[in-house]
């Protein structure tokens, strides 16, 4: 049995219980627009039902977001929505209208240098793991540190616990966000000092 | 849409027009949220979602229209009042954690505290929590606790009556269709009030059973309320009432130790009396069995809170003279001594100096 045999009776084997659509109701769908990562988005033709991170990954090729439990429970698709963190699988997309949204690859673009040493910071950490947990922690670190610039590790325990890690790094990933906090703090006292000079 | 709706008999039917409606509407005031409600009877209403997506993302549920509640500013705020505060049901959880709240609804806090995760917290409201009406849901205990009244809102009218009233003895909404959850108005006591909730993870815990406790030295009445038991809050009058006569008011102590012990079996018994309608669900002891917990375990984690709950609101009395007496010993002097030791601030080490165990050893 070849690879592609099996995928097809993966595919055609049936869909999961309950999950049949509706054929008496044509999909009610609507056109939105949405700010993500400071860009203006058109989603047009969409079913309402959709979620935030099935618009993130499906129509705006946003994929740095994953897709985990779709039940909130593991927080690997965690954004920011007006710099709060939201699990982006329980918000729906239409009511994501008129709000900041900030995804992985918003934090990791630009010049910051809070995102830049959470990532290079859990990279090291994160080596021997799958990485499937690793942007939703990088967003929800850089909103933690952007309200405490040097959390305890409990306030980091506090502040992650929404975050499941099947590879179990969980002890190494307080310690990587712990110095990353360092490491922020350390460049932001150089800059300081060097504007000083 | 298949079949058009039923018309008067000999009444030629109706063609029927479909009229462009936009299937998601997204009120920004309460009245207008309460008329779209009204006008669609057929529509899902979400405020923070995070109960209904689950529902949509495994395909349980097909809306064919939404009524978003989250842009609706006027019942997102706090009122505090002369005695009480109003809450608006489109406040988070965390907002519910915030300072101002959990100082003068500390319960309230600590109940909001334990809801879901941190992303979950952030978009989950108090309203939508109570409407939804999840036997594990942590409002609708915490609140009754505190004898907290619901106000809702619809097309004719507004509604105002406690909170346990929202659901009957099943579980079954008592609100009426397009009828809206605008506030919860709280009374402020000054006594101690507490939540404690039994789960399986220190985050995004899924409540087991939960346990309300407020007490009034004021009124010198005690509040008692189970989360999880069935298939809605309980509040459980008789332990209230006994717990009342057993307290010395005076003090804001306990006389007799054996009181804790005694009110906690009260609870748990309480919930063994399971109400009509689930005997067939029924386990040895009458609590409420589901499928992640059985009903032994059920009665034994209400007591475990309950008597906890009751050691944290009113302490043993005497209990300033046996702290005192323990700490004259000389065990608690040297584990002062250790703690202090402990807690002495390191000296300051010049930064990049930091000793690196791993390279100091033999490859």
């Amino acid at each position: 049995m070849t690879g592609s045999q099996i995928f097809d009776d993966m595919t055609t084997g049936g869909e999961p219980a309950g999950f049949d659509e509706p054929t008496d109701v044509d999909w009610p769908t609507t056109a939105y627009r949405l700010c993500v990562n400071g860009v203006a988005a058109s989603i047009d033709g969409a079913w309402i039902g959709e979620s935030l991170l099935h618009v993130l990954r499906e129509r705006l090729g946003l994929a740095g977001t994953k897709h985990g439990c779709g039940q909130g429970e593991c927080g690997a698709c965690t954004v920011l929505l007006d710099g709060r963190v939201a699990a982006a699988c329980l918000v729906p997309a239409v009511a994501a209208q008129g709000h900041d949204i900030r995804t992985i690859e918003g934090l990791s673009a630009g010049q910051d240098k809070l995102a830049e040493s959470l990532t290079r910071a859990l990279s090291e950490v994160l080596v021997a793991g799958c990485g499937g947990c690793a942007p939703g922690i990088v967003v929800s670190a850089h909103a933690l540190l952007r309200r405490n610039e040097d959390p305890s590790a409990n306030a980091v325990r506090e502040a992650l616990s929404g975050h499941l890690c099947r590879c179990l790094s969980t002890g190494r990933v307080v310690e990587a966000v712990r110095a990353a906090a360092a490491a922020y703090r350390a460049d932001a006292s150089q800059h300081d000092t060097a504007n000083e000079n | 849409m298949a079949t058009a709706p039923p018309t008067e008999a000999g009444a030629a039917p109706a063609l029927a027009v479909r009229r462009p409606r936009t299937a998601v509407v997204m009120p920004t005031s309460l009245a207008d949220a309460v008329a779209e409600v009204a006008a669609r009877p057929e529509a899902l209403v979400v405020a923070g979602g995070t109960d209904v997506m689950v529902d949509l993302n495994a395909g349980r549920r097909w809306p064919r229209a939404l009524v978003c509640l989250n842009a609706v500013g006027e019942i997102r705020g706090v009122w505090p009042s002369d005695g009480e505060i109003v809450l608006g049901a489109g406040l988070t959880f965390a907002d519910l954690m915030e300072r101002r709240i959990a100082a003068l609804l500390p319960a309230v806090a600590q109940a909001a505290r334990t809801v879901g995760t941190p992303q979950v917290r952030s978009q989950a409201t108090l309203g939508g929590n109570l409407a939804t009406g999840a036997p594990d849901g942590d409002a609708l205990p915490v609140l009754a606790a505190l004898g907290a009244e619901v106000v809702c809102r619809d097309a004719e009218g507004w509604r105002q009556f406690p909170v346990l009233e929202l659901y009957d003895r099943r579980g079954r909404s008592r609100l009426q269709p397009g009828e809206l959850i605008v506030s919860v108005r709280v009374p402020v006591s000054s006594g101690i009030q507490g939540f404690l909730k039994v789960g399986v993870r220190g985050g995004a815990a899924r409540t087991a059973v939960s346990v309300g406790l407020a007490v009034d030295p004021a009124r010198q009445t005690a509040t008692c309320t189970l989360g999880n038991v069935g298939p809605v809050a309980r509040r459980i009058d008789h332990a209230g009432l006994w717990l009342a006569q057993r307290v010395d008011w005076e003090q804001g102590a306990i006389a007799d130790p054996s009181t804790y012990e005694t009110f906690a079996r009260l609870v748990g018994d309480a919930i063994a009396a399971t109400p009509e309608g689930q005997r067939e669900e029924a386990g040895e002891h009458g609590a409420r069995a589901d499928w992640w917990v059985d009903a032994d375990y059920r009665r034994r984690a209400v007591e475990v809170c309950a008597r906890r709950a009751l050691l944290r609101a009113l302490p043993p009395s005497g209990w300033l003279e046996q702290v005192r007496a323990y700490q004259a010993k000389a065990e608690f002097k040297r584990y002062a001594r250790s703690v202090a030791a402990a807690e002495a601030p390191v000296p300051p080490q010049e930064p990049g100096l930091r000793r690196e165990p791993r390279e100091t050893g033999p490859r």
